[in-house]
């Protein structure tokens, strides 16, 4: 069935919405990696079970990430009329007597986090209810709202996550999906939503920080007969598989960002560009874009709109670098992912040097909440010079690792002692990484800051990938820069002299360092490389690679001191 | 490498442009590796001089390899948060029981960055499967007792 | 005409120039290493790193393939450059003390012993060797291998590199000279499916590359590939059968 008219998407809502509220039993549960590495996928074979055995009739739906990692394998269970019950630390040992109290129309109280009577779609503003009645028997239970996981966080790109199959569409557009591209391709010109975009001060999510609706236009008046949208799906960055969640648990979110993005821009081919090794990812976004095409919200004559678009999923096969836009798009076009040295830019010769514009995945699902809210009432979220939210994976020597996102202006320290439960006991807090090895690290007396592109960069770090590490008093700064460096060493291209050698070179003199043979002299000989690099190597790999060495140095001095003067690691860390 | 599967794969991905990476994924997901032959037939019918596949292939040196893999794929994972939680120690760890009694033929060993499974670190990947150290080195045992 | 400023002197050129050939044309000399002039910039080595100035805005940039701007201010020889540079042959030195071309910058630059453990590599990986194949002889026969530090140049999967045309073009282009070829009158060489021929060939020992000297069109006398470096110094293309007559015919 070919959705042509907004009568037909209602129809694919009212399925959906049948679906998420069914008439029978639905229980979901989590199936994100961090899930599946705690038993996810047996917990669903147990329940399959119990539930046959003790004659339950139910309908056992696979949902992606809902966030909270420590809580998992989570369960939630739908029963009609009432309120929507979540489980967390449903193990295959607790699923017998989970079930014996879903057949009595019981709770199970020693594992139930919350209940949600009614839940905010973001993309209308409306409400989803699962029940109208005040139950009293579950008045004492926190509602989602009262959850204290998500009493700082505001759910807009992750609106979807855990809440929904992410291999059903009519679920998807149950929540809004897809009706943001029938305003856009209906009521809406290109130049429009440009300026949509603009007023919202969308700014991109993969660390430039640079103007969304500024590149949609300079790609829009850029001359070439074809012109494409990319989305880069390929989280490189040591510290995060976060990115992972969100494809794995609301696909067409992306794409229904990347369809408004290619009528604006007037491109009519997309690509996602996946990093590899990433089979469920694939298999997801596979699927969704096969459902899209098939129900007519990618192809020929989008809502009889006249807008043709496609998009081509591509797997990548290599790391860290091909993140960067000119390696992506090397990569893409089936050459080795090296970045070339250029400078025009790609909005204008880009993909087969044809113009091209490149969005991070984050910020492509942030695309159909400005065009369906709008963006006055986007721009209301966030601070001045950073507007809505940015999605933050929490993980490190913290009590509770999770997946996160909060309105921009958010600090640190409210995200680390609020959602993550602050520092496990015996330890304290000494330096944080926001953004990944670009991001370098920021003491635990700057915890203050807010998460904001710019108070970032005045505090010498950056917001980036929103991968935040947290790391206590036992680590080792010398240590981490040496770790970085490393890492950085084992992605570089190879291709220029200053990344290739200097990286090598520096992790060498950090290896001295921490292995006891540093001298005084060696930190100059970091502060060189480190200004050689930054300033004269090809491509953003080379140029931030110094950030962390920069950082450490500048916020942990004494620890490079105690290393070099006495050959002692203070943490016990190094092998010296 | 049969040349019918490769006439497939090929077939498979006729009308993207740029294929030549995702082709290369399909042959490695096939045969476990880039049988030189292949990279011969991907030359004459792609137009491509060899060497441009030879290029590609040794590039990305995580996604593909010129040699036959062995039966079993572990992965350790490095990335900050698993290395913060001594994931150093559990590669050596891993190294030297997936090495004991010369064993280390039967397995690839390989450090990769994050799964995305944080709260679990350090995390150990085996033929796919996600698990934390200790069942991992359980894994590993059992997995040379099943080859005896 | 574009005009613009290269260490406060106001220069005039044509508007397909970069900042290093607008340089060059005014005497103003800024080392390079990956550069060849018959060739597209490859910016690898980022020795030719200048400082720019546009409103206002500073960036340090390759003058190599940056293409000159109305109103550009263009500085060569800043401390900060010229510490750079430094630190660039610093890293190159280490990696091959004994390159003639590394050693004669490191001299110029007043680089003396590297703070770092030496290696000794005979490649400097600048690329040039594998760009004038590709681009102006066509063959595309050799390539790079591997990634990072452990890159290197090499015939497609270590073997013979089969699309080579021994035109030695690699062996001239190459600043460290590191690529070797012998030509040999009484070589037996194997065809496969055909009797072994024995004859002149030239030897290009890097790509394991055996190529029997061709027949000339005009007079069937072997000889060896002629060297087309004199047409790409001049960004000349390659006159038609260029490698199919021999020098005596062709004049």
């Amino acid at each position: 069935m070919k959705v042509q008219h907004l009568r037909d998407l209602q129809k694919l809502k009212t399925e959906g919405e049948k679906l998420l509220r069914p008439r029978t039993l639905r229980i979901q549960v989590g199936a994100a990696p961090c899930a599946i590495a705690k038993g996810a996928r047996e917990v669903i074979t147990k329940l399959r079970d119990e539930l046959a055995q003790q004659k339950v009739d139910a309908t056992i739906i696979s949902v992606g990430c809902i966030g909270i990692c420590y809580e998992e394998p989570i369960v939630e269970v739908v029963t009609p009329g009432k309120p929507k019950l979540t489980y967390g630390r449903i193990t295959t040992e607790q699923v017998t007597s989970l079930v014996k109290a879903i057949a009595k129309g019981s709770v199970y109280k020693q594992h139930l986090l919350y209940r949600t009577d009614e839940e905010e779609i973001i993309c209308t503003g409306k409400t989803f209810s699962f029940t109208s009645k005040t139950q009293p028997d579950l008045k004492k239970i926190p509602t989602k709202k009262e959850f204290k996981f998500f009493k700082l966080q505001l759910r807009m790109v992750l609106r979807n996550a855990g809440l929904i199959n992410p291999a059903c569409i009519e679920e998807y557009c149950a929540r809004g999906g897809y009706s943001a591209l029938h305003k856009a391709l209906t009521k809406m010109t290109p130049d429009k939503i440009i300026e949509e975009v603009t007023k919202s001060g969308l700014r991109g999510r993969s660390g430039g920080g640079f103007p969304t609706g500024l590149k949609w236009k300079t790609c829009r008046e850029a001359k070439g007969k074809e012109k494409y949208v990319l989305c880069n799906c390929s989280e490189g960055d040591p510290g995060i598989g976060m990115h992972k969640s969100l494809i794995e648990s609301d696909p067409h979110s992306i794409l229904e960002g990347m369809i408004i993005g290619g009528y604006a821009i007037g491109a009519h081919e997309g690509y996602i560009y996946l990093h590899h090794g990433n089979p469920s990812a694939k298999e997801k976004l596979r699927q969704a874009i096969e459902q899209a095409t098939a129900y007519g919200f990618l192809g020929v004559n989008i809502f009889n709109s006249g807008f043709s678009f496609s998009i081509t999923l591509k797997e990548g096969a290599g790391g860290y670098v091909c993140g960067e836009s000119t390696a992506l798009m090397a990569s893409l076009e089936g050459r080795a992912g090296e970045p070339r040295p250029k400078y025009i830019h790609s909005v204008e010769k880009g993909l087969w040097d044809n113009p091209t514009n490149l969005n991070n995945v984050e910020t492509w699902c942030n695309v159909p909440l400005i065009i369906s809210r709008g963006s006055t009432w986007y721009s209301k979220i966030g601070t001045t010079g950073s507007k809505g939210t940015k999605v933050i994976s929490l993980s490190g020597h913290i009590n509770k690792s999770c997946l996160v996102e909060v309105p921009m202006g958010t600090t640190l320290k409210e995200i680390i002692t609020t959602l993550g439960g602050g520092i496990p006991k015996g330890s304290t807090l000494k330096a944080i990484q926001v953004g990944g090895p670009p991001a370098g690290v920021l003491p635990a007396s700057l915890a203050d800051t807010p998460l904001d592109f710019d108070e970032l960069n005045k505090a010498g770090s950056l917001l980036g990938s929103g991968g935040m590490i947290v790391m206590d008093d036992k680590t080792c700064m010398v240590d981490m820069a040496q770790y970085f460096m490393t890492f950085l060493e084992e992605e570089s291209c190879g291709r220029c002299v200053p990344c290739r050698e200097g990286v090598k070179r520096m992790r060498e003199v950090l290896q001295g360092i921490t292995s006891g043979i540093g001298t005084t002299d060696d930190l100059t000989l970091l502060q060189q490389l480190s200004e050689c690099l930054s300033k004269a190597s090809l491509c953003d790999l080379g140029k931030s690679a110094p950030a962390i060495v920069r950082s450490t140095l500048r916020h942990f001095s004494e620890e490079y001191q105690t290393h070099i003067e006495r050959q002692v690691c203070p943490v016990k860390r190094c092998p010296m | 490498m049969d040349i019918k599967i490769l006439q497939e794969i090929l077939e498979k991905h006729k009308a993207e442009k740029g294929a030549l990476v995702s082709i290369l994924h399909d042959v490695q997901r096939h045969e476990g590796y880039l049988p030189e032959e292949a990279l011969h037939h991907l030359s004459d019918t792609l137009h491509l001089p060899l060497s441009e596949l030879a290029r590609v292939a040794t590039y990305f040196e995580q996604a593909f390899s010129l040699e036959p893999r062995r039966n079993h794929t572990i992965k350790v994972c490095q990335g900050t948060t698993c290395y913060l939680k001594y994931g150093d120690q559990v590669v050596t760890e891993i190294k030297d029981e997936a090495s004991k009694e010369g064993e280390d033929t039967f397995f690839n060993l390989e450090v990769v960055r994050c799964r995305g499974c944080c709260d679990s670190a350090p995390v150990v990947e085996i033929d796919g499967n996600i698990l934390d150290r200790e069942s991992a080195k359980r894994t590993i045992i059992k997995l040379k007792g099943e080859k005896k | 005409m574009i005009a613009l400023t290269i260490d406060d002197k106001k220069v005039k050129v044509e508007p397909v120039a970069t900042i290093l050939k607008a340089a060059r044309e005014h005497g103003i000399e800024i080392p390079t290493l990956c550069h060849h002039e018959g060739l597209s910039p490859l910016a690898n080595c980022r020795l030719c790193v200048v400082k720019i100035t546009k409103n206002g805005r500073a960036r340090v940039v390759t003058s190599c393939n940056y293409p000159v701007e109305e109103g550009l201010t263009v500085e060569t020889k800043t401390d900060a450059i010229v510490a750079i540079r430094k630190t660039i042959v610093e890293l190159l030195v280490a990696r091959s003390p004994n390159v003639k071309v590394i050693r004669e910058l490191a001299q110029e630059m007043g680089v003396t012993a590297p703070r770092f453990a030496l290696e000794n590599e005979k490649c400097i990986l600048c690329g040039l060797c594998v760009q004038v194949c590709d681009e102006y002889i066509g063959a595309r026969a050799i390539t790079f291998s591997g990634r990072g530090t452990k890159k290197f140049v090499s015939a497609p999967l270590l073997h013979s590199a089969q699309d080579c045309i021994g035109c030695g073009a690699c062996v001239e282009i190459c600043p460290a000279q590191c690529i070797t070829m012998q030509d040999s009158e009484d070589v037996k060489t194997y065809y496969s499916g055909r009797k072994e021929e024995v004859g002149p060939a030239r030897l290009i020992h890097n790509w394991n590359v055996r190529v029997a000297w061709k027949k000339c069109k005009s007079c069937g006398i072997p000889f060896p590939p002629p060297s087309p470096m004199e047409y790409l110094s001049k960004g000349q293309p390659l006159p038609k059968d260029f490698f199919n007559a021999c020098e005596k015919c062709t004049h």
